[in-house]
Formats: C-alpha cells, sequence, structure tokens
C-alpha cells in the first residue's frame, strides 16, 4: 500500500522537526498505526482511498480573505464570531465576549496518549492552532459563541488540522456553536480535536454543524470532562462531506452530572457518515440521554457506535441510547452497533436501535388524504428529523437546518 | 436456611472432586498435535482416506490460523500440545449401588427431579441393561427406523452413510471457519448425525441421552443434522443434572441443513463443571454452532440455557438462505461467582421476506461477567426482511458485569430491523412483595428470575422445561444476602 506509506513517510519526516511535546503522540501514533478494516473501531469505515490518493497530496494552500464570506445563517444572526483559517485561529478579528478569555491554543502534549483514537494522536502531532476558551466562575455568556473553522481548498488540495479548548468554571454556562465552512471544490483532509472541561454546575450547550463542503475528509473528536452537577448538551448535524468521523466522548466524573446527545444525519451518494459516542459514567448519580438519528439515501453510508459504560461503583445510573435509521434506497446501507457495559447492579439502562423504510401505513393515510406521494414522503421525513431539530435552542440556528433538512428531503427523486 | 439448603450450598461452595478418573491404558495418542495425531485418530477410527483427508487440511489450515482474542472474557492461554487428542472411551469406574455415589451430588439430583434409573445412569452406576435404557434406546430406535429417521454416533454414520457425510459435512460450518471449528475439523473425536428423510414429522424428542454410545464422546464433539424437505425434528442437546467432565477445553461443532418447508428445532441445556468460586477449574466450552435454512419456507430455531462451564463463548447462527425462511434465537445465560460468557447469535438474512427473533436474557451474578453480542446481516437481496431482537440482563450483586455489542449491519430499504436491550437489577418492591406474602428471599429471587426468562423456558420442550427452572434456581443459590 503506497499510499499509507505516503502518509506515514509525511509523519516519519516529521519526527526530526517536531517539538518535543509531540514527540509522545507522534511515538504512539507509529506504534498504533494508522487504522485499517481490522481496527474494530472502523470496521465499517474503508480509508484505503483516503490514504491512497487524498491524505498524500494534501497540504498548506494560500489563504486569501476575499476569498472568504460567512456562511449566510450566521450574517444575520446576534453572536460572538471567532474564525480558525486553514488551521490558524484569528486573533485579530475575533469578536470575543467581555468577561471571558480567549487566547490562541498552540499547547500540544496529550497527557496519556495511550488508548487515543490514531486520528487524535495525528491531530496532536500536526495541529497548528486553535482556541482556548476559559469562561470564569458564575459567569454567564448571554449571546452564543460561533466558532467558525474555515477549510480554503480553492487552489488545491488542502489540509487542516486544529485543536480547540473550553473550560467552565464553576456554574459558568457558555453556548457555541462550531461550523465547519469549506471553500472551494478541491478535496480536503482536515481534523478538530476539542477538549472541554465542565467544572461544578457549569453548563454548555455545544452545537457541531457539519452542513457545508463536498470532497471533504473531515474527522472530529469531542473529549469532555464533566464534574458534579455539571449539564453537558450537544447537537451534531451532519449534512455533507465525503467522509466524516466524529468522536464524541464524554466523562462524567462525578455524581449528579447529566449529558444529553442528539444528533441527526443525512448521507447522500458517495457519502459516508460516521458517529462514534462514548459515555463513561464513573460516578454514581449520573443521568445520559443520547438520540441518533438518520437518513441514508442513494449509496450513502451511516455507521453508528454507541458505547455506555457504567463503572463499578457508579450506582444509581440513568442511560439511554437510542439510533434510528431510514434507508431510502437499496444501494444504501447503516451499520450500527449501540454497546452497554455495565459492571454496577443498580442502575437503569436501556438502549434500542431501529432500521427500515418509512411506514407504509402512514404514507397511505397522508396520500388518501390527498397528499402526493413525493411530499408524503418529505412530509414524514421532515417529521422524522424534526424530533431533532426541535430541541435546537438558538432560534436562527433552529430555522436555518429545519430548512435546510426540508429542502435536502424534498428535492429530486427518491 | 433449610438443612436441604445446606447440603446444597455446601455442594455448590465446595471443590470440585475428581470422583471418577477414567483409566487410561492403550488406545490413546500421545499428548500433542501434528499430523501424526491427526492420522492415529483416523486410523483408530477406521475412517476413509477422503476423511483423513479432509482433517489433515483442516489441520493444515489450523496451523497457519492465530488464536481469536477478540471475545470479551479472559483465560490463560491453552497449551495446544499439552492436550490428549484422542483416547478410546473406556468404561468408567462402575459402582454398583446409588449409595456409594456422593451424597450431596445425590441432593443435587434431587432437587432438579431426575428419575432414579437417570440418577444411576448419570453418576456411572451400574445399571440393569435389559430394563433401563438399551431397551428404552432399541424401542425408539425401531420406530425411527420404520419412518428412515437415521439417529446414530457420528463414527457409525461415517461407516453407514458415507455419501451423506461426504456431501454435508463442512457444508455449514466450513473447516476453515474459525480457530476452533478448524481445530475441531481436524481432531472430533465423534459426536451425533441425524437425518430426516423428506416429509417426515420426527414423532418424539431426539436426545442425545437416548442414544447409549454417545456417553463421554469426549471434547471435540461434531454434530450433524441435515432436515430434508417438509420434516421436522426437535433435538435435545445436553442435560440439566451437573456434567463433570474432566477435560478443560471444549470445541464442539454443530451443523443443522434444513432444506425446504423444514423446521428443527434445538434445544440445549448447559450445565458443566463452572470452577470453584475463585474460577479455578471449570470448562472452556467453545462451541461453532450454525443452521442453514437452505431452502424456501425452512425454519430453524435454537434454545439455550446456559448454566455452566467456566467460560462460554458460542454463537449458534442461522443463515436464513431460502425465501420466507425463519430464524429463532432463545437464550438464557446466567453466570455466577468467576464465570464468563459471551454469548449470542448471527442472523444473515439473504434470502427474500425471511424473518429472525432474537430473546436473549441474561443474568449476572458474584463476580461473573455475561456478554451478550449478536449481529443482525441484512444482505442487498433480502428485500422484505424482519428482524426482531431483545436482549435483556439483569444484575446481581455489586461485581458482576453485563455487557451488550449488537451489530446491526442494513444494505436493503425495505428490511425492518429493531433491536432494544435494557439492563437492571431485581427491584427491591418486587422482592418485597414476595416477602410480604410469606416467600423467603432466596425463593424470592429464583421466581422472579424464572419469570424473567419465561419466554425463553417457554420454547423448551416439556420436561426440559421443568428442569430449567429447577437448575436456574439452583445456580442462583446464595446469591442473596
Amino acid at each position: 500500500m503506497q499510499a499509507t506509506l505516503s502518509l506515514k513517510e509525511k509523519i516519519e519526516e516529521l519526527r526530526e522537526k517536531i517539538p518535543e511535546a509531540r514527540i509522545n503522540a507522534l511515538d504512539e501514533l507509529l506504534h498504533v498505526g494508522l487504522p485499517a478494516r481490522k481496527h474494530e473501531e472502523y470496521k465499517y469505515t474503508p480509508l484505503t482511498r483516503f490514504y491512497e490518493e487524498i491524505s498524500g497530496k494534501a497540504g498548506k494552500t494560500e489563504i486569501r480573505p476575499d476569498r472568504y464570506t460567512d456562511p449566510e445563517f450566521i450574517l444575520k444572526a446576534d453572536t460572538h464570531k471567532l474564525y480558525i483559517i486553514n488551521g490558524m485561529f484569528d486573533a485579530e478579528t475575533a469578536d470575543i465576549p467581555k468577561g471571558i478569555t480567549v487566547k490562541t491554543n498552540d499547547t500540544p502534549g496529550l497527557k496519556n496518549p495511550k488508548g487515543h483514537d490514531a486520528f487524535d494522536l495525528l491531530n496532536d502531532v500536526l495541529f497548528t492552532s486553535g482556541c482556548n476558551i476559559m469562561v470564569p466562575a458564575n459567569f454567564t455568556v448571554e449571546k452564543p459563541l460561533v466558532i467558525i473553522n474555515v477549510i480554503d481548498k480553492a487552489s488545491s488540495v488542502s489540509e487542516s488540522h486544529i485543536s480547540n479548548r473550553i473550560h467552565m468554571g464553576q456554574n459558568a454556562e457558555l453556548t457555541i456553536i462550531e461550523v465547519q465552512h469549506y471553500i472551494g471544490e478541491n478535496e480536503s483532509f482536515d481534523s478538530s480535536v476539542s477538549n472541554y472541561h465542565l467544572e461544578k454546575d457549569a453548563r454548555l450547550n455545544s452545537y457541531t454543524v457539519q452542513v457545508d463542503g463536498n470532497n471533504n475528509y473531515h474527522y472530529n473528536s469531542h473529549h469532555v470532562h464533566q464534574e458534579s452537577g455539571s449539564v453537558y448538551n450537544n447537537f451534531t448535524m451532519t449534512l455533507s462531506g465525503k467522509m466524516l468521523r466524529n468522536n464524541h466522548n464524554v466523562t462524567l466524573d462525578d455524581s449528579h452530572c447529566e449529558t444529553n446527545l442528539l444528533g441527526f444525519y443525512f448521507a447522500d451518494d458517495q457519502q459516508h457518515i460516521d458517529n462514534h459516542t462514548t459515555v463513561d459514567h464513573r460516578k454514581p448519580d449520573s443521568n445520559s440521554n443520547e438520540l441518533y438519528k438518520g437518513i441514508l439515501k442513494g449509496t450513502g453510508k451511516g455507521v453508528f457506535n454507541g458505547k455506555i459504560y457504567v463503572r463499578p461503583h457508579a450506582q444509581n445510573t440513568l442511560a439511554y441510547q437510542s439510533n434510528k435509521n431510514i434507508l431510502l434506497s437499496d444501494e444504501a446501507t447503516v451499520h450500527t452497533k449501540p454497546q452497554l457495559e455495565i459492571w454496577a447492579d443498580d442502575v437503569k439502562c436501556s438502549h434500542g436501535c431501529t432500521a427500515g423504510q418509512l411506514d407504509n401505513e402512514a404514507l397511505f393515510y397522508l396520500r388518501s388524504r390527498g397528499l402526493s406521494e413525493d411530499y408524503a414522503k418529505a412530509y414524514l421525513l421532515n417529521a422524522f428529523a424534526s424530533e431533532i431539530t426541535d430541541e435546537i435552542k438558538p432560534a436562527f440556528l433552529k430555522d436555518y437546518l429545519s430548512d435546510l433538512i426540508h429542502h435536502k428531503l424534498s428535492s429530486n427523486d427518491r | 436456611m433449610s438443612s436441604d439448603n445446606q447440603i446444597l450450598e455446601e455442594f455448590t461452595s465446595k471443590e470440585y472432586e475428581h470422583g471418577w478418573t477414567v483409566d487410561l491404558e492403550s488406545d490413546q495418542a500421545p499428548k500433542g498435535l501434528n499430523e501424526d495425531t491427526v492420522r492415529f485418530i483416523s486410523h483408530k477410527k477406521n475412517e476413509p482416506d477422503w476423511l483423513l483427508q479432509w482433517r489433515l487440511k483442516a489441520f493444515r489450515h489450523w496451523q497457519k490460523m492465530e488464536e481469536p482474542n477478540w471475545a470479551n472474557v479472559n483465560y490463560p492461554a491453552i497449551d495446544y500440545q499439552d492436550i490428549i487428542y484422542y483416547s478410546a472411551p473406556k468404561p468408567k469406574k462402575e459402582l454398583s449401588s446409588l449409595d456409594e455415589v456422593d451424597p450431596e451430588l445425590l441432593a443435587t439430583f434431587e432437587k432438579l427431579g431426575i428419575s432414579l434409573d437417570e440418577q444411576k445412569r448419570l453418576s456411572g452406576v451400574a445399571v440393569d441393561a435389559v430394563i433401563d435404557s438399551v431397551s428404552v434406546a432399541t424401542t425408539f430406535k425401531d420406530t425411527l427406523g420404520k419412518l428412515g429417521v437415521i439417529f446414530c454416533s457420528f463414527s457409525e454414520a461415517v461407516k453407514e452413510h458415507p455419501e451423506l457425510i461426504r456431501e454435508y459435512l463442512g457444508s455449514v460450518v466450513p473447516m476453515t471457519d474459525n480457530y476452533f471449528a478448524a481445530l475441531n475439523s481436524a481432531v472430533f473425536s465423534d459426536g451425533s448425525f441425524c437425518y430426516i428423510p423428506k416429509g417426515v414429522r420426527c414423532p418424539m424428542e431426539l436426545s442425545t441421552y437416548f442414544r447409549i454410545n454417545a456417553a463421554n464422546t469426549g471434547q471435540f464433539e461434531r454434530t450433524l443434522i441435515i432436515a430434508e424437505e417438509g420434516s421436522y425434528v426437535s433435538y435435545l442437546e445436553g442435560c440439566t443434572a451437573p456434567m463433570r467432565d474432566e477435560n478443560q477445553l471444549h470445541a464442539a461443532v454443530v451443523e443443522i441443513y434444513v432444506k425446504g418447508s423444514a423446521e428443527v428445532k434445538y434445544s440445549t441445556v448447559q450445565n458443566w463443571y463452572p470452577g470453584n468460586k475463585e474460577g479455578v477449574g471449570g470448562i472452556y466450552n467453545f462451541v461453532t454452532k450454525r443452521a442453514i435454512c437452505a431452502g424456501d419456507h425452512a425454519k430453524i430455531s435454537w434454545t439455550q440455557v446456559e448454566t455452566g462451564s467456566s467460560i462460554t463463548w458460542k454463537y449458534p447462527s442461522c443463515i436464513l438462505k431460502g425465501d420466507y425462511s425463519i430464524g429463532e434465537f432463545y437464550s438464557v445465560a446466567v453466570t455466577n461467582n468467576m464465570q464468563q460468557a459471551d454469548t449470542g447469535t448471527k442472523m444473515i438474512h439473504i434470502g427474500k421476506h425471511t424473518r429472525s427473533r432474537i430473546v436473549s436474557k441474561g443474568v449476572s451474578v458474584g463476580r461473573s461477567q455475561n456478554s451478550y453480542r449478536g449481529q443482525v446481516k441484512i444482505t442487498k437481496k433480502a428485500d422484505g426482511a424482519r428482524n426482531f431482537s431483545q436482549c435483556d440482563s439483569l444484575l446481581m450483586g455489586s461485581q458482576c458485569g453485563a455487557h451488550t455489542f449488537p451489530y446491526i449491519d442494513v444494505e436493503n430499504k425495505s428490511a425492518q430491523v429493531e433491536h432494544e436491550a435494557t439492563t437492571s437489577k431485581i427491584g427491591e418492591d418486587q422482592i418485597f412483595y414476595c416477602t410480604q406474602r410469606g416467600i423467603d428471599e432466596e425463593s424470592a429471587v429464583a421466581l422472579i428470575v424464572n419469570g424473567y426468562c419465561k419466554e425463553v423456558l417457554n420454547q423448551l420442550p416439556m420436561e426440559f422445561a421443568v428442569e430449567a427452572q429447577k437448575l436456574l434456581a439452583l445456580t442462583l443459590e446464595g446469591s442473596v444476602g
């Protein structure tokens, strides 16, 4: 395999020049190797073509600010904005809410690289910058903070690796919206790793918006660490991209934490969307809820793997997980693996998953009332998606995403 | 605790004693595994050359394979060169009457409601061959013979029906399938063979119990069941009584070939030695079981009650190839003390309008680990396939674990697949309700667990079901408090 080598070679070349702090991650990466099909975590996500054709070619591209405009839905919205352009956090244009600190994050160094996803390690080796946000105790940021990750791939195949950090002080509250924004039609490979820490009673609402770009290979990973009484809500919306992998790892490291993970994905022709989540209950009395829904169309492929761990002594845990899929074509595939691992007895955990097509009786009901077949189908699919979109709090985002899904589901043949 | 319970408590908590040992004499292969061992086994069994070649091919393939380690179980590495792969079945040391049998073992039999004759058979007491199982077995053989049903040992079938063996051996579980299946293919000692002719409904439940020469078939057992078009058979494997076997590694293979409109019901109750409280000793039960619904409208139903073995690692699977074929899997897996189980099923939907149903109930007690691992795969051509899976786990005690690993792969839009799983413990309100009505806590737990497993136990043939309920209660003994 020429290509694996090429990415590997690239990495190995780095060994001579990278700073000490990144050596551990690099060594671990070389040790575990790049994921291939036989890796359980990448069983359904074939990366051969990516290694062969994309990763080797990708490089830094020139940044031309004149090419850049905000995605429309953000232009109009009343928010604070931070830009990261091709891997560099733009401190000058950053609109930082009063009362919080935002700095450039350029300190790599996973504390313990062992056990991390290979792409986490790769990010730790390659990332150029990102933002480091600190919200002080008892402080609430009123307006949502939008982090726009711009990947300019207009002139050549481009590459970008960023790493963001958020530290929430005691009882602090913040809403962030992470937006992937691609310019141009070339292929690109980008990774984004976020580390969030929530102190006691902090509340973080995060929205991951992946609705932009074609031909992009995107790796996104979140590591969330929660202390007692904290609440973490995430909403992940994936509608576009060539191949996307989201890893969402939440550790509930104290009592009375709450985690809500919601996700919606729509994969059309040639798209591959892979969501892996891990919710790790380490202490008693915490709750988690998870609901991921997906629609697969054309040759679209969806992968979901949800893990719930309930460690010994994490009694009184309540954990729910659900994954529902609709397949619209015979070429579409879904692989789902909802996984429970439980070592404590006084817990209530359940998971469920479904895969199927639209309910014929529901379709018949609508058609018997005079709706056209296309309209009836779109209507039902929108209803399926709305269980997720209804939970989006910022109105502008909710309207935008609902419209976008509506448009995607109503357009052309099914 | 009543005195009965005390005896049982002592029995279940005491160390395993080799109550009987097989006197190994001449007919024994030397320790270790190489091509000569395979030749030795084949020669001893007077097998035709093609079977020897088949074994050798399997062995050569096995040598190239790596032992799998993905299961959620831990055990020290097995030294495959430290196993005796063949020893001719020798009569066990016979006792002259039940009085000589370990009284605690008898108490267990009593509790399970096993008949006196069967108790003798199981504990190695010489039985009057004329009035006992032999005569029973002969009567059955006559009835079966008239219908054309073949039910015999595997070696007998190799001699008498080589054409059937040759056609179907390895047709469902190829010799290259997995590490343990390849090992079994190379060195299998004996097993059962069952053939149901076209349109015949087997009038009785076929049980290895009736086939007296099936005793002590050893650790590498091979079972092959063929159901011709439109036939029906219910097959029982195992036995609710504690089986004390000195072989640690059991790598059996069960193949079932079901043709159009035929139905096979395969029930297992497994209660092998689980090791002591610290997890020392006990059987490793690494079995490959698979059935294929080759024709349209075929049906296969697996029911298993797993209470024994220190490690259970098996996935009775269904390949639903014929259109409108049906696969079912009902399982109860109970683990206590240091036992580990990684069990479940695979449903491979290939034919159109195929249906499958999975009901798995896990109960973890003590420091045991119980995993459900299952795959539901709907292939591209399986239009209108339907699956429903339910996997529940019950945890008793704060040191045990329950794990669920379902894989759901759907490649056809018209499929409808549902999976649900829950994990919980026995409600204190349920226990309270029972104790308030004068049922002691231990019986209450047994009652609740039986209720929890009822959906599966109902699938067992009548007499098995009664015994299995008692067996569950017995396995849970001492889990309260």
